[in-house]
């Protein structure tokens, strides 16, 4: 909306045309009356964390992981056969991945609602259409996990429930807790920052102890004021109180640390970097449920295969052609993959088992030929995905395109048709544990949300599913 | 068809008594608004103190304490001289004053020198920076939409037009009627343009949806109306709890709203076979078709051509007349147009909107003559105002300046945050005193580095300027090439005018930011050109209760009270270096700076 909005917080926003009683966005929105489940869905609750990598602009599925060979590939080119269903594969782009196969599952079947970058990736972040109308009200997925978790929520957890990492280039933005209390928002990290702006390094602890402490005097009347009006001000300082508690945990301190060698084992790159934050959020496990990063630019409209755009802005620029963000990802995916999957907890469980990992774009890229600046153009028909972990069985392909990677011939799973973000969104929640059949009613606009649209919802003709078959 | 008012209300109206204003059980009526932006306002401690008689400055004054006068209701005493001047510099211009301007002001002993100061600061650089920003949020300008020539043209021209202080209604004509062979060499275009949907590929704009987007922006921006909903389906069925006005308007209606700009064709500029982000504009469109194809929208049913017709009258275009000419005509003669545009820059001036939010007005609960049904409450808290001061603006040749000089010299926009005895959730509906707000992202970012005096040279994308403060940049993403602030920017909120909202919550990642990212770590020390440096620096040197009064200046605009004084120079003489770093660190963590009071 405007910038006016700004001048009443949101929450009040969305309050004044509100359909419940005053007050309402200041207590639990989690009201009996008001959370209903349409009784259909059995979530499996395979996980308990979910990282979503979205690989912003559109991944082309055919020169990757449904890769369709043509006068556009490049000679010389490494490609391989491989079993179990997987064909050809891009050694050249994803060498890594190429040895993991039986961790992950490849979906070739994906589709995409709409072909412009800022509406696909809201689908992506939320699992439903972008609707200006109200989309101040709309939580993302990441929000509703985190409030479905909050119950689960122990005293010692200190780490937000939903981190985002690197979405500043988001065109959706970084889609925010919606209706939901602010607490449930995303908690936003930028890699290329000075990460121990969130850990105290024991050697900086001092400092800011000694600061804190002298503006707990400093500020004391504003901070603590127990008037009704002063609210404002006492929920700031309860801001302040949950970041000192966050920045002095010592689990802080290893979950925002970048080990130089590390970052060497997963590519050294911003991505590799969030790969490494989220498996330390996952393997901390002191509050942290959602992670979702944003894989910056695969909008490769133009020289896919060229290198002659050379990588420019320095070691923190985002890598600009198709070899370099697909070997970016591969750096990045296949040691979180191996991390994830050789960390035992004490069950003898590996972390990857109680994790889902997505990665996809928001849609696909024109299969055929190049256009004539060598390019590919946004896509919504066909596009892959990668899912792994979190109860998902790999090692397969499920799905199959045409000879051109065009359109989807094979679907894979009990619908026949592609899988779209809102059934992604369902498989997420429901390895999640969260009964992806809820609505909620009454919501500020007066409507009924629904974490997925049912087909009884008006102008809702396609019946969103759990993948089951990721899990089967 | 509905008509909203036939005639101007009269200015000498009486106030509304609180028995017109009925609760719905299940809608957000004055009273439950009162509790929420009673709990988002807050006081800093209240004072026992009468707040005494205010005078009535002009017509806003006359209606809002008028009302309070006739309900009884009690009003917080008028601000301080150093807290007025923080928050006038803070809402018209976007920034903090420095400690001199605060000096100059407080010392005065001119008897109108809050109106001095009023005039002074509108139609200056800041002022013109700050609201030619606040439009590039409204139209969401961007680079990535409009192109870089584009944002930074729209931007230029919004300038030009607040600088000679363009009547608002001329303005919106210019954008809503621009013809173009790109919009980067016409800078009105790119609002129209800002709206063009895409097709399938990139190249193509889809033309109905684009009708679509640009009807409902037009009537949200400068008639305050929410018309998303229905540009897919009918209010009834969708909108009873919702809106009672939109419950009767139905999609049709809408089509004939959108079909004025049935015959514009945005269409996308290429070059080779990349598509640009260049847009022409022209009428030469075949009209607006119900079956035309839908990429946003529930798809269209229709089969026929639609005639435009204007969603508040009914009125038909003269056919002799361009059509985007009638639309610009019907929608700024229409009374809606003023109230629509002065309630937005209410709120942006008072904190909230006589009608709030601002672009959702209920036409059909504006008018207290004319209620609402049984369990509805007349929308605005004060339509009497609402109507008086939209009748001065369009009488005063919708003149922005004018209008926000009215707004800033009131008694009721300089009512002090602090309340006297026991504030009451009611009082908040009167404005019986100010509300508090977190300043916005880019007010944070500039109050920083004009605090420390430590800037970034911002290099303004496709052109040789550069910039020192967050509202003099045409768009977010001139601020990318410095990662630390457009995070730190992002983290508070700030929008992308992409498809992201401006989020003005907390959270505690802002916390963090303020407390130990490197753009406010970075920028404590007494490095080579910061404040701090020069203080230290300065011959004679200063005292160490010199240097404390100044920092107070610069971050929270007035002196520091004696106890804050006398434990902040303690501070400082224990170890001057680190103390002043300290004190530097507190005062940016003080709620005071980042709130506006």
């Amino acid at each position: 909306m405007s910038y006016f909005d700004s001048l009443s917080t949101r929450r009040e926003v969305i309050r004044a045309g509100a359909a419940l009683g005053g007050g309402y966005f200041f207590h639990s929105l989690w009201k009996p009356t008001q959370v209903k489940a349409q009784g259909r869905a059995n979530p499996r609750g395979s996980a308990r964390f979910c990282i979503v990598l979205m690989l912003d602009g559109g991944q082309s599925q055919v020169d990757t992981w449904d890769l369709k060979e043509g006068p556009w590939t490049p000679q010389d080119f490494d490609i391989r056969n491989v079993s179990g269903g997987i064909g050809r594969w891009p050694y050249a782009l994803y060498p890594q991945l190429a040895e993991r196969f039986d961790k992950f599952l490849l979906a070739r079947s994906m589709g995409a609602w709409d072909a412009v970058h800022g509406r696909a990736q809201y689908y992506i972040q939320t699992g439903h259409p972008l609707n200006l109308a109200l989309a101040k009200e709309i939580p993302g997925i990441g929000a509703i996990v985190a409030a479905e978790y909050a119950e689960r929520r122990r005293d010692t957890d200190t780490l937000p429930p939903y981190v985002a990492m690197n979405v500043v280039r988001n065109q959706a933005g970084l889609v925010n807790s919606g209706f939901l209390p602010a607490k449930h928002s995303p908690f936003h990290i930028d890699t290329t920052t000075k990460l121990s702006a969130y850990a105290l390094a024991p050697e900086d602890k001092p400092d800011f102890d000694r600061r804190w402490k002298l503006l707990k005097e400093f500020d004391e009347r504003l901070r603590t004021a127990t008037s009704l009006a002063a609210k404002t001000y006492r929920d700031y300082n309860d801001h302040y109180e949950g970041a000192v508690r966050l920045m002095s945990d010592p689990r802080a301190a290893s979950v925002f640390q970048l080990d130089p060698a590390e970052q060497t084992r997963y590519g050294n790159s911003r991505t590799g970097d969030a790969c490494i934050l989220a498996r330390n959020l996952v393997e901390a496990d002191a509050g942290t449920h959602f992670i979702f990063v944003d894989v910056y630019n695969w909008d490769q409209h133009s020289n896919i295969y060229g290198s002659d755009r050379p990588r420019r802005g320095g070691p923190n620029a985002y890598p600009s052609t198709h070899q370099e963000v697909s070997l970016e990802l591969d750096s990045a995916l296949a040691p979180l993959l191996d991390d994830l999957s050789s960390t035992k907890r004490t069950d003898g469980t590996s972390l990857l088992d109680e994790t889902l990992v997505v990665c996809m774009g928001e849609f696909g890229r024109t299969p055929g030929p190049l256009s004539i600046i060598n390019g590919r153009d946004h896509y919504p028909g066909a596009f892959s995905a990668l899912f792994a972990g979190g109860g998902v069985k790999g090692g397969r392909v499920l799905g199959k395109t045409d000879a051109m990677g065009a359109e989807v011939i094979e679907s894979g799973w009990h619908e026949k048709r592609p899988i779209y973000p809102e059934d992604v969104a369902a498989t997420i929640y429901s390895a999640m544990g969260v009964d992806w059949g809820k609505q909620i009613q009454e919501t500020p606009s007066g409507r009924t949300f629904y974490y997925i649209e049912p087909v009884t919802a008006q102008s809702h003709i396609v019946n969103f599913q759990e993948v089951s078959e990721f899990f089967t | 068809m509905f008509v909203l008012v036939s005639g101007w209300p009269a200015y000498t109206q009486t106030p509304a008594t609180p028995d017109m204003q009925r609760a719905h059980p299940a809608q957000g009526t004055p009273d439950n608004r009162t509790t929420a932006s009673e709990l988002t306002a807050a006081v800093a401690g209240g004072t026992d103190e009468p707040a005494g008689v205010v005078e009535r400055k002009n017509l806003i004054d006359e209606y809002v304490f008028g009302k309070m006068e006739a309900d009884g209701i009690p009003h917080a005493p008028l601000a301080s001289d150093t807290d007025f001047a923080r928050r006038v510099y803070l809402d018209l211009t976007g920034r903090i004053p420095t400690p001199d301007e605060v000096r100059n002001f407080v010392s005065s002993t001119e008897p109108d020198k809050r109106d001095a100061l009023v005039d002074s600061l509108i139609g200056s650089r800041p002022f013109l920076s700050k609201w030619t920003y606040w439009f590039g949020d409204l139209a969401r300008s961007n680079g990535n939409r409009i192109g870089n020539d584009g944002k930074n043209l729209f931007y230029q021209w919004t300038y030009n037009a607040l600088q000679i202080n363009t009547p608002y209604d001329k303005m919106v004509r210019h954008m809503l009627t621009a013809e173009a062979v790109s919009n980067w060499y016409d800078g009105p275009a790119s609002y129209l343009a800002r709206w063009v949907i895409i097709g399938a590929t990139c190249a193509d704009t889809v033309h109905e949806d684009t009708s679509d987007e640009i009807a409902v922006n037009s009537a949200m921006h400068f008639l305050g109306l929410n018309l998303q909903c229905v540009s897919c389906h009918d209010g009834r069925n969708h909108l009873e709890k919702v809106n009672l006005w939109l419950t009767d308007q139905k999609r049709t209606e809408f089509w004939q709203q959108a079909a004025f700009f049935g015959k514009t064709r945005v269409l996308r500029r290429t070059e080779v076979s990349t598509a640009r982000d260049e847009y022409s504009i022209d009428d030469l469109g075949e009209g607006y078709s119900a079956a035309g194809e839908s990429v946003t929208r529930v798809p269209r049913n229709g089969k026929d051509m639609i005639e435009p017709a204007f969603i508040l009258t009914g009125e038909k275009p003269d056919p002799d007349k361009p059509l985007r000419d009638e639309f610009a005509r019907m929608i700024t003669t229409h009374p809606q147009f003023a109230r629509a545009t002065v309630n937005m820059f209410w709120a942006g001036m008072m904190g909230v909107g006589i009608v709030d939010p601002v672009f959702d007005f209920d036409l059909n609960r504006q008018d207290p003559n004319n209620p609402p049904p049984e369990g509805w409450s007349i929308q605005p808290s004060h339509p009497e105002l609402l109507n008086a001061l939209a009748k001065d603006f369009a009488e005063n040749g919708y003149d922005i300046q004018r209008l926000l000089r009215m707004m800033a010299t009131s008694s009721a926009y300089q009512l002090s945050s602090k309340f006297p005895g026991e504030w009451k959730a009611a009082y908040a509906k009167y404005y019986a005193r100010k509300f508090v707000r977190r300043l916005t992202s880019e007010e944070i970012y500039d109050a920083i580095v004009s605090a420390t005096n430590v800037f970034d040279d911002i290099p303004i994308r496709g052109t040789d300027l550069t910039v020192h403060y967050a509202t003099e940049t045409r768009s977010p993403e001139d601020m990318r090439r410095f990662t630390n602030a457009a995070f730190f920017l992002n983290v508070f909120g700030q929008t992308n005018r992409d498809y992201s909202e401006r989020n003005n919550q907390g959270a505690i990642d802002q916390a963090i930011m303020l407390m130990n990212s490197p753009f406010v770590t970075e920028r404590l020390a007494a490095e080579p050109g910061s404040f701090l440096a020069e203080a230290i620096g300065r011959e004679p040197p200063l005292s160490d209760e010199q240097v404390v009064a100044e920092l107070y200046f610069r971050y929270l605009s007035r002196p520091p009270e004696p106890e804050e004084a006398a434990r902040a120079t303690a501070l400082v003489a224990t170890n001057r270096q680190q103390g002043l770093e300290d004190l530097q660190w507190l005062l940016m963590n003080k709620l005071d700076f980042i709130f506006n009071d």
